[in-house]
């Protein structure tokens, strides 16, 4: 008991100074955002950011605590991932089941500085559900029946992976290492799956613009890797993407391929209350410039065919919210 | 009865003729020459001979015979701060005591000094210094001094009339006399005080006297009876108003002189308040001033538009976050407060810094060009900063910097995520309510 109270003393206080940092070098990155926020262009764009007026739906998490991601299932349902459970919710945010997971044990989550990591949603041994994280490689088993969750972990660590649905609890993942996956590309800088076609998508960077005040926007290709469940062979042009101004820092975090559009987030920081993150929305055939954009703070993203969800943790870790927000106002 | 009468005046007259040729017969005995004093540091020539004048008057009232001041100056030509000289010169023109004296001038003060020289003995029978009241009063105050010197020097230099027969030469025509000729002395002159403060008060600085008026500023002058030289002291006022206190020497070089400008007290005002961040809609406010206009409060509804993606040359390189056409209808109401520390300092101000604080409002209704009902949120968030003002006649301009807050409250908004901070350049308009 007194070594779990000096632990969670601790990773306050690990998470006290972490915010702490990145309050200070958010303000130091943000100062010149603030100047700009005087502009017409810029004070609506901050307005909006938080005023979105395409959120459409917004639901409060209740009965978990420590949220720390977000899942989408290929279908539209969402997951809230929080330490001691996983609330599923329509593709309309009402919430259907709430599973628990063992209380002792709680779900890993993992915070390793390449941005929030993303979690798949596979259909499990019969109709329940699974979920999955690409990079630690936890495989979470979610039975309807009683509500509770069987936790896995399947491999150690890898740059992605993904794990085929209707698989039993044997199921091995591809996993996707970093090293030989930059030497077959070097390019490459984010993978995503299509759990629909199926088919595993990478996005390369071609071409990067420093722009002023510690900005950069970039030109990249949505590829296609095949085959898509193993080591890939061979790499096919799918569409151009433009990607904005971004601050500079930011890296890509993850590639959502969806039906019509692909959604591709760039960031930084992986804990949820630090995230600072970009989404755009591309038309996946068309590619080019961003038909959305969402800037957020404190929010992590994923998108479904129509929508993006994005979640937030409260700063008591005691519960958080989930808000759908449609592509256009 | 007639006889009676006659008797006793006859009476009357003798014994006048007595008294005065009693009053002849020793008077004979002390002949004052009284120098014109002499100004100090600067101070203006204007009042040398009225207090050498008025002087002689009163000593020649209290029978001491006074040689001409003509024949003084043709045996001195210079001014008398040489005592040797003008004990000499005295005693040339026949004269048994000298009186010497000079006189400074400060600011709205007047402070002389004296001394009569009895020639028989060459001592300094009599030294004192005085001082009293400059400006408007400088010729009550000449008066005062001379009688006070005189009285001094009758007493300092044995009175040559016995008090009998002062009693009998005393006349209040002679004082009226006096008077007249001390009214005379001055050159009157006539100053045009020009203001655009019409109505504005002009008193004379004289808190003794409860600084009495001296006119009305009425069609953008008022003229103002002085006498050259003068030393003016003044206090312009008007109701709702600041008052301006200003001192100049009047002269019939220039006759006349503006006043400055009075600054309006605030009060309760409205404004009309733009920001650079939302161009497209204005503010309508009420603020009211506290504490010696030290601390003001304010309440504002605004209603403004704003696009989610602006025309290109307001971008000024910004790219829009939501790039479609429409926007969002913004309700804005607030509420705050605002500091002039230098108003407690120096009121009359026209050019006033503040700090403020306050509680802004949004309530946005989200023009949707797609899909679904539109958006309504709302959100609370404080401000604070600082600003400029410049109050002119019954308006005022102001120019403010303020931050804003993220969201402390907020409903249909992206809760959870961290809102940002910004920045607002306001610029507004006050009339008086």
């Amino acid at each position: 008991m007194v070594a779990s109270r000096t632990g969670a003393r601790h990773r306050h206080l690990a998470r006290l100074r972490a915010g702490a940092l990145a309050l200070a070098a958010a303000l130091l990155l943000s100062a010149c955002d603030l100047l700009l926020s005087m502009l017409p262009q810029a004070g609506a764009n901050a307005a909006f950011a938080y005023a979105d007026p395409r959120l459409e739906t917004s639901v409060r998490i209740n009965g978990l605590s420590e949220v720390f991601n977000i899942a989408v299932a290929p279908d539209g349902r969402v997951f809230a991932i929080a330490r001691n459970g996983v609330a599923e919710y329509s593709s309309e945010l009402a919430l259907l089941k709430t599973y628990y997971a063992d209380a002792a044990e709680g779900i890993q989550r993992r915070e390793d500085g390449n941005g929030p990591e993303e979690w798949q949603v596979t259909n499990g041994p019969g109709v329940d559900p699974v979920l999955f994280a690409t990079r630690s490689g936890v495989a979470l088993y979610l039975f309807s029946s009683a509500g509770t969750i069987y936790q896995r972990k399947l491999f150690d660590m890898s740059y992605y992976a993904v794990i085929e649905s209707t698989v039993d609890f044997n199921a091995v993942p591809v996993a996707y290492q970093e090293e030989p996956l930059l030497l077959f590309d070097p390019l490459i800088r984010v993978l995503g799956v299509d759990f629909i076609a199926p088919a595993l998508y990478s996005i390369r960077e071609q071409a990067r613009v420093a722009l002023a005040n510690g900005f950069n926007s970039y030109n990249a290709t949505l590829d296609l890797l095949t085959p898509w469940f193993s080591f890939p062979s061979s790499v096919s042009f799918a569409a151009d993407l433009t990607i904005p101004r971004v601050r500079s820092e930011f890296s890509v975090h993850r590639l959502y391929p969806r039906n019509g559009i692909v959604a591709l987030v760039m960031g930084s920081g992986s804990y949820i209350g630090e995230v600072e993150s970009s989404t755009f929305i591309y038309d996946r055939a068309l590619g080019g410039q961003p038909i959305a954009r969402f800037d957020m703070r404190g929010a992590i993203t994923a998108a479904s065919d129509s929508a993006l969800y994005a979640i937030t943790g409260d700063r008591d870790d005691k519960g958080g919210w989930i808000h759908k927000l449609r592509f256009r106002p | 009865m007639a006889l009676t009468r006659a008797r006793a005046i006859l009476l009357v007259i003798l014994a006048a003729a007595v008294a005065a040729g009693q009053a002849g017969a020793q008077a004979a005995a002390r002949r004052v020459a009284v120098y014109e004093f002499v100004p100090l540091a600067g101070s203006s020539a204007a009042y040398a001979r009225l207090f050498a004048d008025s002087l002689a008057l009163e000593l020649e009232r209290q029978g001491y015979r006074i040689v001409a001041a003509a024949r003084l100056k043709e045996l001195l030509a210079v001014p008398a701060t040489d005592l040797a000289a003008a004990v000499a010169a005295a005693r040339f023109a026949g004269a048994d005591v000298a009186v010497v004296g000079f006189y400074l001038i400060e600011g709205q003060r007047i402070r002389i000094g004296a001394r009569a020289v009895d020639l028989a003995s060459e001592a300094v029978a009599l030294s004192l210094e005085a001082e009293g009241a400059a400006g408007f009063d400088i010729f009550d105050t000449i008066d005062a001094l001379s009688a006070d010197l005189a009285a001094r020097v009758r007493v300092a230099l044995e009175p040559v009339l016995k008090s009998e027969t002062i009693v009998e030469r005393e006349e209040i025509i002679v004082e009226t006399v006096v008077v007249e000729e001390v009214l005379e002395l001055g050159t009157p002159i006539t100053v045009a005080l020009l203001s655009g403060d019409e109505g504005a008060v002009v008193r004379a600085e004289d808190p003794a006297r409860g600084d009495p008026e001296l006119g009305v500023v009425n069609e953008g002058r008022l003229e103002l009876a002085t006498k050259e030289g003068a030393a003016l002291a003044l206090i312009v006022g008007k109701e709702g108003h600041y008052p301006k206190r200003l001192s100049f020497t009047a002269s019939a070089a220039e006759p006349e002189r503006r006043l400055p400008r009075l600054t309006a007290k605030p009060a309760s005002e409205l404004f009309f308040r733009a920001a650079l961040d939302r161009p497209f809609g204005l503010e309508l406010g009420y603020r009211r001033y506290l504490l010696a206009e030290s601390l003001a409060v304010d309440a504002a509804a605004g209603l403004y538009f704003v696009p989610y993606a602006y025309p290109a040359f307001m971008r000024f390189g910004v790219d829009p976050t939501i790039d479609e056409l429409g926007g969002a209808v913004d309700l804005s109401l607030g509420a705050a407060a605002a500091f002039y520390p230098l108003s407690l300092l120096v009121p009359s101000l026209r050019l006033r810094p503040f700090i403020h604080a306050g509680l802004g409002s949004d309530l946005t209704l989200a023009l949707a060009a797609g899909s679904g009902s539109p958006p309504i949120s709302w959100t609370l968030r404080g401000l604070g900063g600082l600003g400029l003002r410049y109050g002119g006649r019954g308006y005022s301009l102001a120019l403010a910097l303020s931050f804003i807050s993220p969201a402390m409250l907020s409903l249909g908004a992206l809760q959870g995520t961290e809102s940002p901070m910004g920045l607002r350049l306001s610029a507004e308009v006050t009339l008086p309510w």
